[in-house]
C-alpha cells in the first residue's frame, strides 16, 4: 500500500496565494502559462501561489491543471523536484489532474529531469497519474534513484542500513568510484537519518547519476552526481539545537560552549545573519547534537563528508534551505579549526566570529522543513 | 561479564547506519554484559562491508562515557573485514 506523503501541504500552505482576478481556462483546463525562461525558485513561488488561488476557487470543481512551461532553464535539481512535489499533492491530496508539457534545457545539474515523473504529466497514458504517484514515492530506473522513506517504516531498526545498501548498488551500475561512492552513500544516509530521527517527517531522496559531459575548457570526461533530500515538518534545521540549549542542565561542556558562542553572535545580529541562521551553523558544527540526552558522541561531521565531496569535484552547487533561510556549502569555509568548530568564515572561528555573510542568503520560497540541493560534478576516472 | 561479543545484526544486511540503531545493538548485545575494567574484543561480521558514522557514534555512546576514546584505544579490540576498522571508529568519534 502507498501512503500519502506526510505534512506535503505545509509547501503550499507557507508559501502564500497570488490574487488571480480570472484564470485562462482552455478546453477545461485551467492554464498556468509561463513566460520567462529560466525555472527557479520564484517560478515555484508563483506557481504555489498560482495553486492555492485555484484550490481555493475551484475547490470543489475538479479541473484539471495544465502547467505549459515551454523551453525553459531548469536553475537546479531542488527546484524542478519541489515541482514534483506541487503536481504530488495536486494529483494525490486534492485529486485534480495535471498536465505538465515542457521543453528543458540540458544541463548537467538537471540531467535528471529527463527521468523525472513530471514527463509522464506530459502524455496521453490511461494510468499516468496513478504511475506518477508511484514513481514519486520509489524508482530505481536507469541513471535515476527516488525513494520517500515513509514515517511508518521507521519501524525496521535496519532501514537506513537496507537504503544505503541499496544506494551503493545503484550507484554501482556507473563508474563512480568507491571512494566516491562511499561518501555519496554515507551523505545520503546522515542527512536522511537526521530527517527521520529529529522531525517525525517522512524524507525524499532522489540521486541521479547523468551521461557523460566534455568540457570546452578542460581535457577528460565529467559526469554530474546530483542529489536532493527534502523533509517537510514544522521543525527546521536548528530547531533541535535551538530546544535543546534552552536546558542548560542536560548541556555538556561543548553545548555551553555553544550557548556562550550564541551570546557573542547575538550582538552581531543584522538584517543578513539573525538568530535562524546561527542555530543552522550550529546544526553543522562537530559533536553537537540536537538529542535531548547529553550525550558525548553524535553530530555526524556532515559538513565534512559534504566538503569531502566537494574536494573530489571539479565543480558543486551545494546548499541547504529551511524555513526561509539558506546556508551555502563552499569548501573553502567548510573546514575545522583544531577544536572541531566550523566557522563557515575565513578564521574557521564559530566561537568567536559570524559566518560570512555570502554563505547565507534569504530564500524566496518558504521550505517548511529542510531541503538539500547537492550537485557535483566529478571527472570520470580511465 | 564476557570479553568477547560477536555482534549479530540481520543476515540480509551489510553496511550499517543510523544513531539509534547503534544505540540498540550495543543495548541489546553489550550493556550490562561488558567490563570496562578489563580489554574486550568487538567481533563484526565478515559481511559487514561499511560503517557510518551515525552507527558508530551510536554504539560507542555508552562506551565513551565509561572509558573515554583514549579507553577504546586501550581496551578495545574490533575485529572485522572493513580495513583500518579501529582508526575508522577512533576518527568518527574524535
Amino acid at each position: 500500500m502507498i501512503v500519502k506523503v506526510k505534512n506535503d501541504q505545509f509547501l503550499l500552505q507557507k508559501n502564500g496565494k497570488k490574487q488571480i482576478k480570472k484564470f485562462k481556462i482552455y478546453n477545461k483546463l485551467i492554464v498556468y502559462k509561463l513566460n520567462k525562461s529560466i525555472f527557479d525558485e520564484a517560478v515555484i513561488k508563483d506557481i504555489i501561489g498560482f495553486v492555492n488561488a485555484v484550490e481555493e476557487k475551484y475547490h470543489n470543481i475538479k479541473l484539471p491543471i495544465h502547467f505549459d512551461l515551454g523551453l525553459i532553464e531548469i536553475r537546479d535539481k531542488l527546484t524542478y523536484i519541489m515541482f514534483e512535489c506541487v503536481c504530488n499533492y495536486l494529483i494525490e491530496t486534492c485529486k485534480r489532474k495535471v498536465i505538465v508539457t515542457v521543453n528543458a534545457k540540458e544541463h548537467i545539474n538537471t540531467e535528471g529531469i529527463t527521468s523525472s515523473p513530471l514527463l509522464l504529466l506530459g502524455t496521453n497514458q490511461k494510468d499516468r497519474f496513478s504511475k506518477f504517484i508511484q514513481k514519486f514515492k520509489k524508482e530505481i530506473y536507469k541513471s535515476h534513484y527516488r525513494r520517500v522513506i515513509g514515517t511508518e517504516e521507521n519501524n525496521d531498526p535496519y532501514l537506513l542500513s537496507r537504503i544505503m545498501s541499496d544506494i551503493d548498488s545503484f550507484l554501482k551500475m556507473f563508474y563512480v568510484t568507491k571512494q566516491h561512492r562511499d561518501a555519496i552513500t554515507e551523505v545520503i544516509i546522515e542527512l536522511a537519518g537526521n530527517a527521520l530521527e529529529h522531525t517525525d517527517a517522512d524524507c525524499l531522496i532522489d540521486l541521479d547519476v547523468t551521461e557523460p559531459y566534455e568540457k570546452k575548457e578542460t581535457t577528460g570526461t565529467f559526469y554530474g552526481i546530483n542529489i536532493t533530500i527534502i523533509n517537510f515538518s514544522p521543525k527546521l534545521l536548528g530547531y533541535s539545537i535551538a530546544e535543546k540549549i534552552k536546558q542548560k542542565g542536560i548541556l555538556n561542556d561543548r553545548h555551553l560552549k555553544l550557548l556562550d558562542a550564541y551570546t557573542m553572535h547575538k550582538e552581531n545580529f543584522s538584517s543578513q545573519y539573525g538568530e535562524e541562521d546561527f542555530y543552522n551553523i550550529a546544526s553543522f558544527q562537530h559533536k553537537i547534537s540536537g538529542r535531548l540526552a547529553n550525550e558525548s558522541t553524535g553530530g555526524t561531521g556532515l559538513t565534512k563528508l559534504i566538503s569531502r565531496l566537494e574536494g573530489y569535484s571539479d565543480a558543486y552547487h551545494c546548499y541547504v534551505i529551511t524555513g526561509n533561510r539558506a546556508v551555502f556549502f563552499v569548501r573553502d569555509y567548510l573546514s575545522y579549526n583544531k577544536d572541531g568548530w566550523i566557522g563557515f568564515n575565513k578564521g574557521k572561528d564559530f566561537l568567536t566570529q559570524i559566518p560570512e555573510t555570502e554563505l547565507l542568503s534569504s530564500s524566496t520560497i518558504n521550505i517548511p522543513g529542510t531541503a538539500y540541493n547537492l550537485n557535483f560534478v566529478m571527472k570520470k576516472e580511465e | 561479564m564476557h570479553n568477547n561479543f560477536e555482534l549479530i545484526f540481520d543476515k540480509m544486511v551489510t553496511k550499517l547506519a543510523g544513531n539509534p540503531l547503534g544505540k540498540q545493538v550495543f543495548k541489546e548485545q553489550l550493556l550490562g554484559k561488558v567490563n570496562y575494567e578489563n580489554n574486550f574484543t568487538i567481533i563484526i561480521p565478515e559481511r559487514i562491508d561499511t560503517i557510518a558514522s551515525s552507527f558508530i557514534q551510536g554504539f560507542f555512546e555508552d562506551i565513551v562515557k565509561n572509558i573515554g576514546i583514549s579507553g577504546i584505544e586501550d581496551k578495545v579490540s574490533i575485529i572485522s573485514s572493513i580495513p583500518d576498522i579501529k582508526n575508522l571508529i577512533i576518527r568518527n568519534l574524535l
